[in-house]
């Protein structure tokens, strides 16, 4: 039993007392979260309550107030000095971003460019991936998210559903870490939802390690192994998603799944 | 259908027809006011090409006189550079707004404040005659008497060379204008998606944003060459050696004054309309490129 002295695994994410305010206005109070690799966590909520935030400090988009983002045991976005934390360069907070991949709501294809070179633009223009071989690794993520047909397709010419798939393939080409989907289905026709949920469902069973932001009740019991229930910028209430969706604790969870269930 | 057969089967004054065949209506307004047009613009050609206080033999003999098409080249030349170095330094001042940190964008936003404000015409009477103010140009080190170099600025800034600085400070604060316009136009999602992956700023300008300002920049920078062209006729106050100087000198001593300024203007419109067919097809070529994310395009390839 001596496996046991070794110390438990580094979660993929730590959150730690995170805050953040907007021209004086809590949007996140005091967050505390850990997520182990290969976890699926949905964060639901009702609108304003802070999940989208949440996501974007992750990855050092927004400047937090207070609190500590680690992945993977890195500091995300500052650095210690003796007591305090320090925000981080620009510079040097881009290559901590790429540790995540990330797929938008609105999807955010670069329309100028066809669905491959979408896919391979960040590889090569940042880590010098060599065009051939960003290409390779461009085809096998197009055939993962099944529009293999469609490499030399601009984004105007795909239905929503085939650009949030290409949007996925994007995020995975720089080999993140993890992958964050802010309400990745939030601005797809309802017929178009299935397709782009099905190739979340298939990299989760993969064991990608993922932070949902989503709406979609029923995907967040089925496919998540944690859902979190944010309200005020706060945590409410997080757990398995067949207590928390199922008997929830809180009467504010209750309240907001009710109009769901 | 069905009520003019019962109206017809009735007995009415209706007699049954077939009108199916359709004719084009004459369009007796067309022919009206092209004819009016016609009247009053042959009238004031006839009335310019015989009047006897115009010489048309002088304009005959001026339009391919060597002094104009000296003034002419120094025209396109004064266009072309000032066109080009304003859209560097423009392209420089908008993005300095936009992605600068404040001070900077500051700095940028007085430039086009401050040379979108003065009229072109006292710019360049200004910096035409800086020697009046700026005896030498220095580079140095300000507040001290250290100085690299020194030159007498009424040596370095000859009309010629004047009229390029004003028209291209002139054009800078308008080239920043619209580039900025174009940069404002895309979406900031795209900019924040590239962030997300990781992209310093200097790799997102140069492969997600500046292609895709570029077509909303480009027409109205066609529009503002074409001005430009134009604008340089202003430099003849100070003898900026270009078309309208030149021909305002010659009209000043053969006093055939009407006679130089349609040579002139006959020259302007060649280029301007030179550079509007340019233009129209350098537009032309854009919207082709830009596949899949102009409308025209998706629905042919839908």
């Amino acid at each position: 039993m001596i496996m046991t002295a070794i110390a438990a695994p580094l979660p993929a994410i730590e959150i730690r007392e995170l805050s953040k305010s907007y021209h004086g206005k809590s949007v996140l109070k005091d967050i505390n979260l850990d997520i182990v690799d290969r976890e699926v966590v949905s964060i639901i909520g009702p609108s304003g309550s802070g999940k989208s935030t949440l996501l974007r400090c992750l990855n050092g988009l927004e400047p937090i107030d207070r609190g500590a983002v680690r992945i993977h045991g890195e500091l995300i976005g500052y650095r210690a000095a003796e007591d305090h934390l320090v925000r981080m360069r620009e510079r040097q907070i881009c290559r901590q971003r790429a540790k995540v991949g990330m797929v938008f709501q609105h999807f955010n294809l670069y329309p100028h460019l066809t669905a491959m070179e979408n896919i391979t633009l960040a590889a090569t223009v940042i880590h010098g991936v060599p065009r051939q071989q960003a290409r390779e690794r461009g085809k096998a993520l197009l055939a993962e998210v099944g529009l293999s047909d469609k490499a030399e397709s601009y984004p105007a010419t795909l239905s929503g559903g085939q650009q949030q798939r290409v949007a996925i393939a994007r995020a995975l080409a720089i080999e993140p870490e993890v992958l964050f989907f802010d309400e990745p289905t939030s601005a797809l026709d309802p017929e178009l939802v299935g397709e782009v949920l099905d190739v979340i469902q298939r990299l989760a069973r993969l064991g990608r390690t993922m932070v949902v932001v989503t709406h979609e009740m029923s995907f967040a019991r089925d496919v998540s192994s944690r859902v979190v229930f944010m309200d005020g910028g706060s945590v409410v209430e997080s757990g398995p998603p067949d207590v928390v969706m199922v008997t929830p604790e809180h009467e504010r969870t209750k309240r907001f799944l009710s109009r769901w269930l | 259908m069905t009520g003019a057969g019962q109206l017809a089967g009735g007995g009415t004054t209706m007699r049954p027809q077939r009108l199916v065949e359709i004719r084009e209506r004459h369009n007796f307004e067309v022919w009206f006011w092209g004819a009016v047009a016609a009247l009053i613009f042959g009238h004031v050609a006839y009335r310019v090409a015989v009047n006897p206080a115009i010489d048309w033999a002088t304009v005959g003999r001026f339009i391919f006189a060597k002094p104009i098409l000296d003034g002419l080249w120094h025209t396109c030349l004064i266009a072309l550079i000032a066109e080009v170095l304003g859209l560097m330094f423009g392209t420089l001042v908008a993005l300095g707004r936009e992605y600068g940190n404040s001070v900077i964008a500051r700095i940028c936003w007085l430039f086009t404040w401050f040379f979108r404000s003065v009229p072109l015409l006292v710019q360049i009477l200004v910096i035409g005659n800086l020697g009046l103010f700026v005896p030498n140009l220095v580079l140095g080190i300000p507040g001290t008497s250290i100085a690299f170099a020194s030159w007498d600025t009424k040596v370095v800034m000859t009309a010629f060379v004047a009229s390029i600085v004003a028209l291209t400070l002139h054009e800078t604060a308008y080239v920043a204008e619209v580039v900025r316009g174009g940069l404002a136009s895309v979406p900031a999602g795209q900019v924040e998606a590239s962030r997300a992956f990781g992209m310093p700023l200097e790799k997102i300008l140069r492969y997600v944003v500046l292609p895709q300002a570029l077509r909303v920049i480009i027409p109205p920078l066609g529009s503002q060459f074409i001005n430009v062209l134009k604008a340089t006729s202003l430099v003849s106050v100070i003898a900026g050696g270009d078309l309208l100087t030149v021909a305002i000198n010659i009209s000043s001593v053969s006093l055939k004054t009407m006679e130089l300024l349609f040579v002139a203007s006959i020259w302007y419109l060649v280029v301007t309309s030179l550079a509007s067919v340019v233009q129209s097809h350098v537009e032309r070529r854009l919207a082709a490129s830009v596949k899949g994310g102009r409308p025209g395009r998706v629905q042919k390839a839908a």
